[in-house]
């Protein structure tokens, strides 16, 4: 129980809005992804986050699983593309970019509280190195 | 401790646990502003300041009274402010709570500072 057991906590916290943003990402880079090596359009990824136990008392963060979202995405009316179907309509992601940014703002702005913490741990443990000074 | 520091150091000390303490649950609050079912928690001040009030050494052949283990007690927030995914975690607030801790460990660090320096004075500068 001391500042650096909360400093590990605030840690777990930056390391996963980081796979967040990992994820989020790889979401955005995919919006048009129609082919992947399971066959198939892309599907979106999400984090599914879980409580840990710290010390009995405190709590941590990691990430349980990366899930796919198995919602189906829109088809598009493309009948050159090669993987369209028989009526020229082409299955795309479900990847809504708007969510993802709206998403990635939460992520950035968590991982931003998370380094504030830090910070303050830190300066808070040098006030306690100044008293013997 | 006693004797030339006087009983208020360690007075300072459980304060400034306490302090530390509330300032690890804060973290793990903010910590946990995106997982899905977290509770918010916060330390209760007045069990900390019971156990300050009990702990007394009466008599100096009495073995000297220690803090250890968390004599903190946690309970979850009462400001519900609950999302879709039922976490109560208020990021403002725990942003808030955040600064006022460390000010208040910042006090008791500066004050512990200053009896010290007031003592070293007066063991250098009084001959």
């Amino acid at each position: 129980m001391d500042l650096f057991t909360a400093m590990d906590i605030s840690a777990g916290g930056l390391s996963v809005q980081r796979t967040r943003m990992n994820v989020i990402s790889s979401n955005i880079t995919n919006a048009n992804t129609t082919r992947t090596e399971e066959g198939g359009p892309y599907q979106r990824r999400d984090c599914v986050l879980k409580e840990t136990t710290f010390e009995n008392v405190l709590s941590g963060v990691e990430v349980e699983e990366i899930v796919r979202d198995p919602t189906p995405g829109k088809r598009i009316y493309d009948p050159g593309n090669p993987d369209s179907d028989k009526e020229g309509y082409v299955r795309m992601p479900n990847v809504n970019i708007m969510e993802e940014m709206v998403n990635l703002t939460g992520t950035t702005r968590a991982f931003e509280a998370n380094a504030t913490v830090i910070k303050s741990l830190k300066d808070m443990a040098l006030k306690a190195l100044s008293i013997g000074g | 401790m006693g004797g030339i520091f006087g009983r208020s150091i360690e007075q300072f000390k459980s304060f400034m646990d306490y302090r530390v303490f509330r300032q690890e649950i804060i973290a793990s609050n903010v910590a946990n502003t995106d997982t899905p079912g977290y509770k918010a928690r916060d330390v209760s001040f007045e069990k900390q300041l019971d156990g300050q009030m009990k702990m007394q050494q009466t008599h100096s052949d009495h073995l000297p009274v220690s803090q250890t283990g968390p004599a903190f007690d946690t309970f979850e927030e009462p400001y519900t402010h609950i999302g879709n995914d039922s976490n109560t975690v208020d990021m403002d607030r725990e942003m808030m709570k955040l600064a006022q801790n460390q000010l208040l460990y910042d006090v008791a660090a500066q004050s512990v500072r200053g009896k010290l320096q007031r003592l070293k004075t007066v063991i250098t500068e009084m001959r």
